[in-house]
Protein backbone atom coordinates (compact mmCIF):
# COMPACT_ATOMS: atom_id res chain seq x y z
CA UNK A 1 0.00 0.00 0.00
CA UNK A 2 3.29 2.14 0.91
CA UNK A 3 3.65 3.13 -2.48
CA UNK A 4 -0.07 4.81 -2.56
CA UNK A 5 -0.34 4.18 -6.54
CA UNK A 6 -4.04 3.26 -8.05
CA UNK A 7 -3.48 -0.43 -7.77
CA UNK A 8 -2.22 -0.72 -3.76
CA UNK A 9 -5.11 1.69 -3.22
CA UNK A 10 -7.25 -0.18 -4.43
CA UNK A 11 -6.55 -3.22 -3.75
CA UNK A 12 -6.72 -2.12 -0.37
CA UNK A 13 -10.27 -0.56 -0.73
CA UNK A 14 -11.19 -3.92 -2.23
CA UNK A 15 -9.80 -6.08 0.85
CA UNK A 16 -10.23 -4.71 3.78
CA UNK A 17 -14.12 -4.50 2.45
CA UNK A 18 -14.21 -7.85 2.50
CA UNK A 19 -14.15 -7.99 6.29
CA UNK A 20 -17.51 -6.07 6.00
CA UNK A 21 -18.82 -9.46 5.43
CA UNK A 22 -17.89 -10.73 8.48
CA UNK A 23 -21.50 -11.14 10.40
CA UNK A 24 -22.47 -8.46 12.79
CA UNK A 25 -19.44 -6.28 13.64
CA UNK A 26 -18.52 -6.65 9.83
CA UNK A 27 -19.15 -2.74 9.50
CA UNK A 28 -17.27 -1.54 12.65
CA UNK A 29 -14.43 -4.39 11.61
CA UNK A 30 -13.66 -2.18 8.29
CA UNK A 31 -13.61 0.60 9.94
CA UNK A 32 -11.75 -0.68 12.72
CA UNK A 33 -9.07 -1.70 10.34
CA UNK A 34 -8.89 0.98 8.28
CA UNK A 35 -8.70 3.47 11.34
CA UNK A 36 -11.18 5.73 9.10
CA UNK A 37 -14.82 5.39 7.19
CA UNK A 38 -12.38 5.26 3.94
CA UNK A 39 -8.93 3.97 3.08
CA UNK A 40 -7.06 6.59 3.59
CA UNK A 41 -4.00 8.75 6.07
CA UNK A 42 -4.84 6.66 8.76
CA UNK A 43 -4.89 3.65 7.03
CA UNK A 44 -1.49 4.07 5.39
CA UNK A 45 0.23 4.50 8.53
CA UNK A 46 -1.23 1.69 10.31
CA UNK A 47 -0.43 -1.05 7.76
CA UNK A 48 3.04 0.97 7.60
CA UNK A 49 3.26 -0.11 11.42
CA UNK A 50 1.80 -3.48 10.74
CA UNK A 51 4.67 -4.27 8.12
CA UNK A 52 7.90 -2.48 9.84
CA UNK A 53 6.98 -3.41 13.33
CA UNK A 54 4.38 -5.96 14.09
CA UNK A 55 5.04 -8.35 11.20
CA UNK A 56 8.44 -8.54 11.59
CA UNK A 57 8.32 -9.52 15.57
CA UNK A 58 6.21 -12.40 14.22
CA UNK A 59 8.80 -12.78 11.32
CA UNK A 60 11.47 -13.30 14.56
CA UNK A 61 8.85 -15.51 16.55
CA UNK A 62 9.11 -17.71 13.59
CA UNK A 63 12.55 -18.04 12.84
CA UNK A 64 13.04 -19.36 16.69
CA UNK A 65 10.28 -21.72 15.98
CA UNK A 66 12.38 -22.51 12.84
CA UNK A 67 15.56 -22.64 15.35
CA UNK A 68 14.21 -25.12 17.36
CA UNK A 69 12.78 -27.33 15.09
CA UNK A 70 15.65 -27.44 13.35
CA UNK A 71 18.07 -28.52 16.36
CA UNK A 72 15.74 -30.28 18.68
CA UNK A 73 13.02 -32.85 16.51
CA UNK A 74 15.78 -32.25 13.81
CA UNK A 75 14.91 -31.93 9.66
CA UNK A 76 13.24 -34.56 7.77
CA UNK A 77 14.86 -35.62 4.64
CA UNK A 78 13.53 -37.22 1.38
CA UNK A 79 13.77 -40.89 2.43
CA UNK A 80 12.50 -40.20 5.39
CA UNK A 81 15.30 -42.18 6.90
CA UNK A 82 15.40 -42.16 11.37
CA UNK A 83 18.78 -40.83 11.54
CA UNK A 84 20.39 -40.35 15.04
CA UNK A 85 21.75 -36.98 14.73
CA UNK A 86 24.35 -37.35 17.50
CA UNK A 87 26.21 -40.71 16.54
CA UNK A 88 26.38 -39.17 12.92
CA UNK A 89 28.06 -36.21 14.28
CA UNK A 90 30.53 -38.08 16.32
CA UNK A 91 31.20 -40.05 13.23
CA UNK A 92 32.18 -36.45 11.53
CA UNK A 93 34.15 -35.01 14.10
CA UNK A 94 36.25 -38.09 14.61
CA UNK A 95 37.44 -37.36 11.04
CA UNK A 96 35.18 -39.97 8.90
CA UNK A 97 33.23 -37.23 6.80
CA UNK A 98 32.53 -38.50 3.88
CA UNK A 99 30.24 -41.62 6.09
CA UNK A 100 28.55 -39.11 8.33
CA UNK A 101 25.08 -38.05 7.34
CA UNK A 102 25.77 -34.52 8.60
CA UNK A 103 27.18 -31.77 7.89
CA UNK A 104 28.51 -28.36 9.41
CA UNK A 105 26.97 -25.22 9.08
CA UNK A 106 30.18 -23.26 8.37
CA UNK A 107 31.98 -23.80 6.36
CA UNK A 108 30.36 -26.78 4.23
CA UNK A 109 26.90 -25.74 3.84
CA UNK A 110 27.63 -22.19 3.65
CA UNK A 111 29.82 -23.03 0.82
CA UNK A 112 26.80 -24.27 -1.32
CA UNK A 113 24.34 -21.49 -0.60
CA UNK A 114 26.68 -19.32 -1.63
CA UNK A 115 27.35 -21.30 -4.76
CA UNK A 116 23.76 -20.85 -5.64
CA UNK A 117 23.35 -17.33 -4.58
CA UNK A 118 26.04 -16.41 -6.53
CA UNK A 119 24.30 -17.98 -9.75
CA UNK A 120 21.17 -17.05 -8.78
CA UNK A 121 22.23 -13.03 -8.48
CA UNK A 122 23.82 -12.65 -11.74
CA UNK A 123 19.86 -13.38 -13.07
CA UNK A 124 18.54 -11.00 -10.47
CA UNK A 125 20.70 -7.83 -10.90
CA UNK A 126 20.18 -8.86 -14.65
CA UNK A 127 16.54 -8.35 -14.14
CA UNK A 128 17.39 -5.00 -11.92
CA UNK A 129 20.12 -3.47 -14.42
CA UNK A 130 18.37 -4.34 -17.67
CA UNK A 131 14.41 -5.02 -16.86
CA UNK A 132 13.92 -2.53 -14.07
CA UNK A 133 10.36 -2.84 -14.66
CA UNK A 134 9.88 -6.34 -14.31
CA UNK A 135 7.18 -8.10 -12.20
CA UNK A 136 6.33 -3.96 -11.43
CA UNK A 137 2.73 -3.43 -12.18
CA UNK A 138 2.75 -0.36 -13.84
CA UNK A 139 -0.99 0.98 -12.51
CA UNK A 140 0.58 1.28 -9.27
CA UNK A 141 2.29 4.07 -10.95
CA UNK A 142 -0.52 5.99 -11.33
CA UNK A 143 -1.00 7.70 -8.14
CA UNK A 144 -4.12 7.08 -5.63
CA UNK A 145 -7.18 8.58 -7.01
CA UNK A 146 -10.18 7.99 -5.03
CA UNK A 147 -12.62 9.36 -7.78
CA UNK A 148 -11.23 7.00 -10.65
CA UNK A 149 -11.28 3.08 -10.32
CA UNK A 150 -8.93 1.02 -12.39
CA UNK A 151 -10.43 -1.37 -15.22
CA UNK A 152 -8.83 -4.08 -13.80
CA UNK A 153 -8.49 -4.50 -9.51
CA UNK A 154 -6.24 -7.71 -8.53
CA UNK A 155 -3.84 -8.13 -5.72
CA UNK A 156 -0.11 -9.05 -6.39
CA UNK A 157 0.72 -12.32 -7.64
CA UNK A 158 1.28 -13.85 -4.76
CA UNK A 159 -2.83 -13.66 -3.24
CA UNK A 160 -3.95 -14.30 -6.66
CA UNK A 161 -4.41 -17.77 -5.54
CA UNK A 162 -6.98 -16.98 -2.97
CA UNK A 163 -8.35 -14.14 -4.31
CA UNK A 164 -9.44 -16.27 -7.01
CA UNK A 165 -11.26 -18.50 -4.57
CA UNK A 166 -13.18 -15.43 -3.30
CA UNK A 167 -14.14 -14.79 -7.15
CA UNK A 168 -14.98 -18.19 -8.43
CA UNK A 169 -17.73 -18.24 -6.41
CA UNK A 170 -19.81 -15.98 -8.28
CA UNK A 171 -23.75 -16.54 -8.32
CA UNK A 172 -26.26 -16.46 -5.37
CA UNK A 173 -27.32 -20.37 -4.09
CA UNK A 174 -30.73 -20.17 -3.05
CA UNK A 175 -30.82 -17.24 -0.09
CA UNK A 176 -26.98 -17.19 0.24
CA UNK A 177 -25.52 -14.39 -1.89
CA UNK A 178 -22.39 -15.56 -4.02
CA UNK A 179 -20.73 -12.50 -1.60
CA UNK A 180 -20.77 -14.40 1.61
CA UNK A 181 -20.03 -18.19 -0.70
CA UNK A 182 -16.73 -16.22 -1.92
CA UNK A 183 -15.70 -15.17 1.65
CA UNK A 184 -16.48 -18.44 3.37
CA UNK A 185 -14.05 -19.70 0.75
CA UNK A 186 -11.66 -17.14 1.06
CA UNK A 187 -11.63 -17.79 4.78
CA UNK A 188 -11.42 -21.48 4.05
CA UNK A 189 -8.60 -20.96 1.75
CA UNK A 190 -6.46 -18.91 3.88
CA UNK A 191 -6.42 -20.68 7.15
CA UNK A 192 -6.66 -24.48 5.63
CA UNK A 193 -3.00 -24.89 5.15
CA UNK A 194 -2.12 -24.08 8.76
CA UNK A 195 -4.00 -27.23 9.67
CA UNK A 196 -2.87 -29.25 6.91
CA UNK A 197 -0.82 -31.77 9.53
CA UNK A 198 -4.09 -32.27 11.30
CA UNK A 199 -5.77 -33.16 8.08
CA UNK A 200 -2.98 -35.87 7.12
CA UNK A 201 -4.19 -38.43 9.12
CA UNK A 202 -1.63 -41.66 7.97
CA UNK A 203 -0.02 -42.24 11.41
CA UNK A 204 3.43 -43.05 9.45
CA UNK A 205 5.92 -39.28 8.19
CA UNK A 206 6.23 -40.41 4.62
CA UNK A 207 7.78 -38.18 1.68
CA UNK A 208 5.33 -38.16 -1.34
CA UNK A 209 6.51 -40.51 -3.49
CA UNK A 210 5.61 -43.38 -1.05
CA UNK A 211 2.07 -42.66 -0.92
CA UNK A 212 1.01 -43.05 -4.59
CA UNK A 213 -2.43 -41.49 -3.61
CA UNK A 214 -1.11 -38.42 -2.22
CA UNK A 215 1.29 -38.07 -4.61
CA UNK A 216 -1.92 -38.04 -7.20
CA UNK A 217 -3.28 -34.91 -4.96
CA UNK A 218 -0.22 -32.63 -4.28
CA UNK A 219 -0.08 -32.86 -8.31
CA UNK A 220 -3.76 -31.84 -8.69
CA UNK A 221 -3.25 -29.12 -5.62
CA UNK A 222 -0.15 -27.80 -7.70
CA UNK A 223 -1.84 -27.08 -11.20
CA UNK A 224 -5.30 -25.84 -9.30
CA UNK A 225 -2.89 -23.49 -7.26
CA UNK A 226 -1.27 -21.98 -10.57
CA UNK A 227 -4.44 -22.16 -12.75
CA UNK A 228 -6.24 -19.88 -9.76
CA UNK A 229 -3.26 -17.56 -9.75
CA UNK A 230 -3.28 -17.19 -13.64
CA UNK A 231 -7.33 -16.81 -13.22
CA UNK A 232 -7.11 -14.33 -10.59
CA UNK A 233 -5.80 -11.37 -12.80
CA UNK A 234 -8.04 -12.34 -15.77
CA UNK A 235 -10.88 -10.01 -15.50
CA UNK A 236 -13.70 -12.81 -14.10
CA UNK A 237 -16.26 -12.51 -17.12
CA UNK A 238 -17.94 -15.04 -19.32
CA UNK A 239 -15.74 -18.37 -19.55
CA UNK A 240 -13.19 -17.02 -17.15
CA UNK A 241 -15.83 -17.13 -14.13
CA UNK A 242 -17.03 -20.52 -14.58
CA UNK A 243 -12.73 -21.58 -14.87
CA UNK A 244 -12.66 -20.02 -11.55
CA UNK A 245 -16.07 -21.76 -9.89
CA UNK A 246 -14.27 -24.91 -10.86
CA UNK A 247 -10.86 -24.72 -9.67
CA UNK A 248 -12.24 -23.43 -6.91
CA UNK A 249 -14.53 -26.07 -5.94
CA UNK A 250 -11.91 -28.14 -6.51
CA UNK A 251 -9.76 -26.25 -4.21
CA UNK A 252 -11.72 -27.09 -1.38
CA UNK A 253 -12.75 -30.82 -2.30
CA UNK A 254 -8.95 -31.43 -2.79
CA UNK A 255 -8.96 -30.43 1.23
CA UNK A 256 -12.03 -32.18 2.66
CA UNK A 257 -10.83 -35.47 0.92
CA UNK A 258 -7.43 -35.42 1.90
CA UNK A 259 -8.01 -36.82 4.99
CA UNK A 260 -9.48 -39.81 3.49
CA UNK A 261 -6.76 -40.07 0.76
CA UNK A 262 -4.03 -40.15 3.41
CA UNK A 263 -6.01 -42.72 5.20
CA UNK A 264 -7.09 -44.92 2.23
CA UNK A 265 -2.48 -44.80 1.47
CA UNK A 266 -1.80 -46.11 4.86
CA UNK A 267 -4.45 -48.51 4.77
CA UNK A 268 -2.85 -50.00 1.50
CA UNK A 269 0.43 -49.65 3.41
CA UNK A 270 -0.71 -51.70 6.10
CA UNK A 271 -0.40 -49.50 8.72
CA UNK A 272 -4.09 -48.11 9.45
CA UNK B 1 20.77 -35.20 -10.38
CA UNK B 2 17.61 -35.15 -7.83
CA UNK B 3 18.54 -31.40 -6.97
CA UNK B 4 18.36 -30.73 -10.53
CA UNK B 5 15.26 -32.41 -11.42
CA UNK B 6 14.05 -30.64 -8.92
CA UNK B 7 15.28 -27.54 -9.54
CA UNK B 8 14.41 -28.02 -13.44
CA UNK B 9 10.03 -29.08 -11.75
CA UNK B 10 10.35 -25.42 -9.89
CA UNK B 11 11.64 -23.46 -12.98
CA UNK B 12 9.16 -24.67 -15.38
CA UNK B 13 6.36 -24.15 -13.12
CA UNK B 14 7.04 -20.22 -12.45
CA UNK B 15 7.67 -19.71 -15.63
CA UNK B 16 4.01 -21.21 -16.87
CA UNK B 17 2.90 -19.32 -13.74
CA UNK B 18 4.80 -15.89 -14.42
CA UNK B 19 3.35 -16.44 -18.55
CA UNK B 20 0.08 -16.16 -17.47
CA UNK B 21 0.03 -13.68 -14.71
CA UNK B 22 2.68 -11.44 -16.97
CA UNK B 23 1.84 -12.08 -21.19
CA UNK B 24 -1.15 -13.24 -20.62
CA UNK B 25 -2.85 -11.49 -18.42
CA UNK B 26 -1.73 -8.18 -20.22
CA UNK B 27 -2.62 -9.51 -23.66
CA UNK B 28 -6.47 -10.43 -22.56
CA UNK B 29 -6.80 -6.73 -20.82
CA UNK B 30 -5.03 -4.36 -23.76
CA UNK B 31 -6.60 -6.02 -27.07
CA UNK B 32 -4.29 -5.54 -29.36
CA UNK B 33 -4.19 -2.28 -31.69
CA UNK B 34 -2.79 -1.15 -35.18
CA UNK B 35 0.60 -0.09 -35.21
CA UNK B 36 0.86 3.65 -35.24
CA UNK B 37 0.58 5.47 -38.40
CA UNK B 38 2.50 8.47 -39.08
CA UNK B 39 2.02 9.05 -42.71
CA UNK B 40 -1.91 10.29 -41.22
CA UNK B 41 -2.99 8.34 -44.70
CA UNK B 42 -6.67 9.16 -43.65
CA UNK B 43 -5.99 12.52 -43.20
CA UNK B 44 -7.54 15.57 -46.27
CA UNK B 45 -3.84 16.76 -46.37
CA UNK B 46 -1.46 18.34 -49.26
CA UNK B 47 -2.76 16.08 -51.59
CA UNK B 48 0.31 16.51 -53.07
CA UNK B 49 0.77 20.40 -53.23
CA UNK B 50 4.22 22.36 -52.58
CA UNK B 51 3.94 25.26 -50.54
CA UNK B 52 5.25 28.78 -51.70
CA UNK B 53 7.16 29.88 -48.14
CA UNK B 54 7.13 33.53 -48.92
CA UNK B 55 3.34 33.34 -49.64
CA UNK B 56 3.20 31.95 -46.95
CA UNK B 57 4.75 34.24 -44.87
CA UNK B 58 2.02 36.89 -45.80
CA UNK B 59 -0.57 34.36 -45.15
CA UNK B 60 0.44 33.31 -41.94
CA UNK B 61 1.05 36.82 -40.64
CA UNK B 62 -2.56 37.99 -41.83
CA UNK B 63 -4.69 35.08 -40.69
CA UNK B 64 -2.62 32.94 -37.34
CA UNK B 65 -0.58 35.56 -35.36
CA UNK B 66 -4.22 37.06 -34.32
CA UNK B 67 -4.22 34.09 -31.30
CA UNK B 68 -0.91 32.22 -32.46
CA UNK B 69 2.61 33.62 -31.18
CA UNK B 70 6.04 32.54 -33.29
CA UNK B 71 8.46 33.69 -31.15
CA UNK B 72 11.20 32.79 -33.38
CA UNK B 73 10.10 35.15 -35.77
CA UNK B 74 9.26 38.08 -33.52
CA UNK B 75 5.26 37.73 -32.81
CA UNK B 76 5.32 37.42 -29.38
CA UNK B 77 2.87 36.15 -27.12
CA UNK B 78 -0.59 38.17 -27.44
CA UNK B 79 -1.93 37.89 -23.80
CA UNK B 80 -0.47 35.97 -21.10
CA UNK B 81 -1.17 32.17 -20.65
CA UNK B 82 -4.22 32.52 -18.20
CA UNK B 83 -5.62 35.48 -19.97
CA UNK B 84 -5.38 33.15 -23.30
CA UNK B 85 -6.60 30.39 -21.52
CA UNK B 86 -9.79 32.40 -20.19
CA UNK B 87 -10.40 33.97 -23.74
CA UNK B 88 -10.07 30.32 -25.78
CA UNK B 89 -10.51 27.73 -23.22
CA UNK B 90 -6.87 26.56 -23.51
CA UNK B 91 -3.32 28.28 -24.76
CA UNK B 92 -2.94 28.55 -28.24
CA UNK B 93 0.71 27.08 -29.23
CA UNK B 94 3.63 28.96 -30.35
CA UNK B 95 4.21 28.36 -33.83
CA UNK B 96 7.91 28.81 -34.29
CA UNK B 97 8.26 24.88 -34.32
CA UNK B 98 4.97 23.54 -35.80
CA UNK B 99 6.69 22.86 -39.24
CA UNK B 100 9.20 20.59 -37.60
CA UNK B 101 7.11 18.61 -34.50
CA UNK B 102 3.80 17.79 -37.16
CA UNK B 103 3.80 15.78 -40.58
CA UNK B 104 2.67 18.48 -43.21
CA UNK B 105 0.08 16.58 -44.01
CA UNK B 106 -1.28 16.35 -40.67
CA UNK B 107 -0.63 20.13 -40.58
CA UNK B 108 -2.67 21.19 -43.73
CA UNK B 109 -5.89 18.84 -42.60
CA UNK B 110 -5.38 20.45 -38.98
CA UNK B 111 -5.77 23.76 -40.89
CA UNK B 112 -8.33 23.38 -42.83
CA UNK B 113 -10.45 21.01 -40.55
CA UNK B 114 -9.18 21.27 -36.87
CA UNK B 115 -11.62 18.70 -35.35
CA UNK B 116 -11.57 16.21 -37.97
CA UNK B 117 -8.04 15.96 -37.90
CA UNK B 118 -7.89 15.98 -34.39
CA UNK B 119 -10.34 13.06 -34.26
CA UNK B 120 -12.33 15.24 -31.16
CA UNK B 121 -16.12 15.00 -33.48
CA UNK B 122 -17.46 14.10 -30.08
CA UNK B 123 -16.68 16.91 -27.96
CA UNK B 124 -17.48 19.49 -30.05
CA UNK B 125 -21.24 18.83 -30.76
CA UNK B 126 -24.65 20.66 -29.83
CA UNK B 127 -22.99 24.26 -31.05
CA UNK B 128 -19.57 23.73 -28.98
CA UNK B 129 -16.79 25.12 -31.14
CA UNK B 130 -13.23 24.72 -31.10
CA UNK B 131 -11.12 27.08 -30.75
CA UNK B 132 -9.12 27.70 -33.75
CA UNK B 133 -11.86 27.90 -36.71
CA UNK B 134 -11.07 26.05 -39.77
CA UNK B 135 -9.56 27.54 -43.30
CA UNK B 136 -10.85 25.18 -45.34
CA UNK B 137 -12.46 28.05 -47.41
CA UNK B 138 -9.17 29.16 -48.33
CA UNK B 139 -7.26 27.75 -51.48
CA UNK B 140 -5.72 23.82 -51.10
CA UNK B 141 -2.89 26.11 -52.32
CA UNK B 142 -2.83 28.90 -50.06
CA UNK B 143 -3.04 25.78 -47.07
CA UNK B 144 0.10 24.35 -49.00
CA UNK B 145 2.16 27.98 -48.65
CA UNK B 146 1.32 28.34 -45.01
CA UNK B 147 2.52 24.50 -44.06
CA UNK B 148 5.52 25.90 -45.90
CA UNK B 149 6.34 28.31 -44.31
CA UNK B 150 5.86 27.07 -41.08
CA UNK B 151 8.47 24.07 -42.28
CA UNK B 152 10.72 27.26 -42.92
CA UNK B 153 11.32 28.93 -39.92
CA UNK B 154 11.25 25.49 -37.73
CA UNK B 155 14.61 24.90 -36.63
CA UNK B 156 16.62 21.50 -37.99
CA UNK B 157 16.86 20.28 -34.57
CA UNK B 158 14.86 20.88 -31.30
CA UNK B 159 16.04 19.38 -27.70
CA UNK B 160 13.35 16.46 -26.57
CA UNK B 161 12.37 19.03 -23.82
CA UNK B 162 11.37 21.64 -26.44
CA UNK B 163 9.47 18.98 -28.48
CA UNK B 164 7.44 17.93 -25.04
CA UNK B 165 7.23 21.70 -24.45
CA UNK B 166 5.81 22.30 -27.47
CA UNK B 167 3.60 19.60 -28.37
CA UNK B 168 2.14 18.59 -24.84
CA UNK B 169 2.74 21.24 -21.99
CA UNK B 170 -0.43 22.99 -23.24
CA UNK B 171 -2.14 20.73 -21.08
CA UNK B 172 -0.34 18.30 -19.22
CA UNK B 173 2.48 19.01 -16.60
CA UNK B 174 5.47 16.79 -16.43
CA UNK B 175 5.99 18.06 -12.89
CA UNK B 176 8.77 15.57 -11.54
CA UNK B 177 10.82 17.48 -14.02
CA UNK B 178 11.11 20.34 -12.27
CA UNK B 179 9.88 20.07 -8.72
CA UNK B 180 11.78 22.71 -7.21
CA UNK B 181 10.40 25.99 -9.46
CA UNK B 182 7.29 24.43 -11.17
CA UNK B 183 8.23 25.40 -14.44
CA UNK B 184 6.76 22.27 -16.06
CA UNK B 185 3.10 22.87 -14.86
CA UNK B 186 0.83 23.30 -17.67
CA UNK B 187 0.73 26.47 -19.36
CA UNK B 188 -3.32 26.19 -18.99
CA UNK B 189 -5.10 26.66 -15.56
CA UNK B 190 -6.75 23.93 -13.78
CA UNK B 191 -9.89 25.49 -13.94
CA UNK B 192 -9.60 26.51 -17.73
CA UNK B 193 -8.02 22.83 -18.93
CA UNK B 194 -10.62 20.83 -17.05
CA UNK B 195 -13.61 22.88 -18.45
CA UNK B 196 -12.11 22.84 -21.92
CA UNK B 197 -11.11 18.80 -21.35
CA UNK B 198 -14.11 17.88 -18.88
CA UNK B 199 -11.05 16.58 -16.60
CA UNK B 200 -7.78 17.80 -15.63
CA UNK B 201 -5.22 15.97 -18.15
CA UNK B 202 -3.30 13.55 -16.27
CA UNK B 203 0.35 14.74 -14.97
CA UNK B 204 2.83 12.83 -17.54
CA UNK B 205 5.67 12.47 -15.04
CA UNK B 206 5.30 8.76 -14.37
CA UNK B 207 3.25 7.86 -17.66
CA UNK B 208 6.71 6.13 -19.06
CA UNK B 209 6.40 3.65 -16.35
CA UNK B 210 2.44 3.49 -16.08
CA UNK B 211 1.96 3.26 -19.79
CA UNK B 212 5.16 2.22 -20.98
CA UNK B 213 6.48 3.14 -24.35
CA UNK B 214 4.94 0.64 -26.68
CA UNK B 215 1.48 1.84 -25.46
CA UNK B 216 2.67 5.45 -25.80
CA UNK B 217 3.53 5.08 -29.41
CA UNK B 218 -0.04 3.98 -30.59
CA UNK B 219 -1.65 6.23 -28.07
CA UNK B 220 -0.10 9.56 -28.91
CA UNK B 221 -0.03 8.68 -32.68
CA UNK B 222 -3.88 8.16 -32.26
CA UNK B 223 -5.14 8.31 -28.54
CA UNK B 224 -8.85 7.02 -29.84
CA UNK B 225 -7.21 3.43 -30.61
CA UNK B 226 -7.01 3.25 -26.84
CA UNK B 227 -9.53 5.46 -25.08
CA UNK B 228 -12.74 5.65 -27.22
CA UNK B 229 -14.39 8.75 -26.68
CA UNK B 230 -11.51 10.42 -25.18
CA UNK B 231 -10.73 14.36 -25.39
CA UNK B 232 -7.01 14.17 -26.09
CA UNK B 233 -6.85 15.32 -29.74
CA UNK B 234 -4.68 13.22 -31.96
CA UNK B 235 -1.84 16.07 -32.25
CA UNK B 236 -0.24 14.71 -35.50
CA UNK B 237 3.20 14.29 -34.08
CA UNK B 238 6.01 13.26 -36.94
CA UNK B 239 7.41 9.50 -36.08
CA UNK B 240 10.92 11.94 -34.75
CA UNK B 241 9.44 14.38 -32.60
CA UNK B 242 6.88 12.06 -30.97
CA UNK B 243 9.82 9.76 -30.40
CA UNK B 244 11.53 12.75 -28.49
CA UNK B 245 8.77 13.22 -26.30
CA UNK B 246 8.61 9.43 -24.97
CA UNK B 247 12.69 10.01 -24.42
CA UNK B 248 11.81 13.46 -22.54
CA UNK B 249 9.67 11.24 -20.58
CA UNK B 250 11.34 8.71 -19.97
CA UNK B 251 14.36 11.39 -19.00
CA UNK B 252 12.19 12.54 -16.66
CA UNK B 253 9.92 9.51 -15.52
CA UNK B 254 12.67 6.98 -15.71
CA UNK B 255 15.74 9.67 -14.66
CA UNK B 256 18.77 6.34 -13.92
CA UNK B 257 18.22 4.80 -16.67
CA UNK B 258 21.39 5.98 -18.01
CA UNK B 259 23.16 5.56 -15.22
CA UNK B 260 21.71 2.21 -14.59
CA UNK B 261 22.58 0.81 -17.80
CA UNK B 262 26.11 1.81 -17.14
CA UNK B 263 26.92 0.29 -14.06
CA UNK B 264 24.76 -2.83 -14.93
CA UNK B 265 27.68 -5.14 -17.04
CA UNK B 266 30.21 -3.91 -14.52
CA UNK B 267 27.82 -5.29 -11.49
CA UNK B 268 27.75 -8.56 -13.68
CA UNK B 269 31.24 -9.25 -14.33
CA UNK B 270 32.06 -8.72 -10.23
CA UNK B 271 29.05 -11.30 -9.95
CA UNK B 272 30.17 -13.70 -12.25
CA UNK B 273 33.66 -13.74 -10.75
CA UNK B 274 32.35 -13.80 -7.48
CA UNK B 275 29.85 -16.97 -8.50
CA UNK B 276 33.21 -19.33 -9.94
CA UNK B 277 34.79 -18.07 -7.01
CA UNK B 278 32.02 -19.46 -5.17
CA UNK B 279 31.43 -22.49 -6.84
CA UNK B 280 35.45 -23.56 -6.32
CA UNK B 281 34.75 -22.90 -2.36
CA UNK B 282 31.93 -24.79 -2.48
CA UNK B 283 33.71 -27.72 -4.48
CA UNK B 284 36.71 -27.95 -2.25
CA UNK B 285 34.52 -28.06 0.78
CA UNK B 286 32.38 -30.70 -0.54
CA UNK B 287 34.85 -33.19 -1.96
CA UNK B 288 35.19 -34.61 1.35
CA UNK B 289 31.33 -34.98 2.65
CA UNK B 290 29.29 -37.78 1.59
Amino acid sequence: MLPWGQMSYWAAMVITNLFGGVPVIGDQLVIWIRGDFNVADATLTRFFMLHVFLLPIVIMGIIGLHFYTLRIPHVNNQESEDIDFDAEAEKYLSGNTRESKVIPFWPVFISKDLAVLGIFLIFYFYLVFFHYNFAMDPVNFDPADPMVTPAHIYPEWYFLWSYEVLRGFFFDVGPVKAFDIGLIAFAFANVIFLVLPWLDRDPKILPAHKRPKFFIWFWILMVDLIILTVYGKLPPTGINAWVGFVVAMLFIILFLALPFITKADAKKRGDA
Amino acid sequence: MRELKILAVVVALTLVTYWGVEPYAHSQMHPHVEPADFDFKDVDGLNGKTGDAANGKVLVTANCTACHSIEAEGFPKVMDDASSAAAYGVVPPDLSTAGKLYNADYLAAFIKDPIKASKVEHKFQDGRAHPMPGYGWMQEQEIADMVAYLQSIAPDEISNKQAFTDACQRCHGIKYADMLNGTMASFTPDENIKKYMGKIPPDLSQYIRSRGESYLTTFINNPQKHLEGTAMPRVGLTEESQDQVIRYMEEVGDSSKEKREELGPKFLIYLVIFAIFAWLWKAKQWRDMH
